[in-house]
């Protein structure tokens, strides 16, 4: 069951970033060009039917981030701790949630409300590259608990693990 | 120094290939999903030529985000596999058997990823707009969604394989 839940919040995890991160690439790159076909009242119409249904992806978007979040960092406990140091790991799990707490505050003030805010769009962009360093901070992190043996942190390959031992 | 360098380069180009990797895929599958999803709800007031207006020119720069998406996908992918080939095969005897291994889900993984990129570009990289986009997009998206979960079983068989590695031998091995 373990392996089951494993997997599935590993997964659960992953699916919300693809919303969000190609949500907000498309909010403010693609959808601005496609509506450039549109009169401006009718623009605008559609940009905020837009972003109210963006509003019912990211809302629960940001729960299944904090669940699956939890559940994956009580999984991966005991590997941050054999990071050696193991401030490395501490200070990139706390930078990974930091930014993330900062994607999300800025996600739920620009979609509050009817209107989007004055500064929308410069927001936007802000938000697309923390969600890129939220990201890179993930990924150095799963890079240094994997690999956290002093015998194969400073080797490519170790020839032990390329024989089988 | 070339001996300092050499695991320095090695953990900083496989760290950001795995960066390029989920970067590439979150544009891939949040932008399906975008399109299939949110696009047609958004636009579903405006005339029938309105609607496919719209559709069409954001399929036009969209297309170019999936050409470069995929082909990061696929070499951060060949990368990755470049990488972990050894251990693969170190796993595979381990357990002695293909299907019990990681292979045969990572083999499922790129299989099903590649016809998902397949139907993508089938979509979005034509001169003219196909019947039923909406529809196909919907298929591209259970793929691509099918195709991340398999990732994650590949991750997890390794993580078991490693365990089990370390209850036998009490050395840790790379995940």
């Amino acid at each position: 069951m373990s392996e089951f839940l494993g997997i599935l919040f590993r997964w659960l995890h992953i699916i919300p970033a693809c919303l969000s991160i190609g949500g907000v690439f498309f909010m403010r790159i693609i959808l601005p060009v496609g509506l450039t076909v549109l009169p401006p009242d009718q623009h605008k119409a559609v940009f905020l039917r837009c972003r109210r249904v963006f509003k019912f992806v990211i809302h629960p978007s940001i729960l299944l981030f904090v669940i699956s979040g939890v559940y994956n960092y009580i999984g991966n406990r005991e590997a941050y701790h054999r990071v050696n140091p193991v401030a490395v790991s501490h200070a990139l799990f706390g930078i990974h949630v930091l930014l993330a707490i900062i994607v999300f505050t800025i996600s739920l003030i620009l979609l509050a409300g009817k209107e989007p805010p004055v500064m929308h769009k410069q927001w936007m962009v802000v938000n697309l590259a923390l969600l890129m360093f939220v990201v890179a901070t993930a990924s150095t992190l799963k890079w240094v608990r994997d690999h956290a043996s002093p015998v194969i942190f400073n080797h490519p390959v170790s020839p032990a693990l390329q024989s089988g031992q | 120094m070339l001996m300092e360098i050499l695991p320095f380069l090695f953990n900083v180009a496989f760290t950001v290939n795995r960066w390029v990797h989920l970067v590439a895929c979150t544009l891939l599958v949040g932008g399906v999903l975008f399109f299939e999803f949110v696009v047609p709800l958004a636009t579903a007031d405006l005339k029938p030529e309105q609607q496919l207006a719209v559709f069409g020119r954001a399929r036009w720069v969209f297309r170019n985000v999936v050409w470069l998406s995929i082909w990061a996908l696929v070499l951060s992918g060949s990368i990755s596999l470049w990488r972990t080939w050894t251990l693969y095969a170190a796993d595979e005897k381990m357990v002695g058997s293909f299907l019990l291994g990681p292979r045969a889900w990572v083999f499922s993984h790129v299989a099903l990823s590649l016809i998902g990129f397949i139907l993508l570009l089938r979509v979005t990289a034509t001169h003219r707009l196909r019947n039923h986009p909406v529809g196909w997009l919907r298929a591209v998206l259970v793929i691509l969604l099918v195709s991340m979960f398999l990732a994650s079983v590949v991750r997890e068989v390794r993580l078991r394989i490693s365990e089990f590695h370390q209850e036998e031998n009490g050395v840790l091995r790379e995940s």
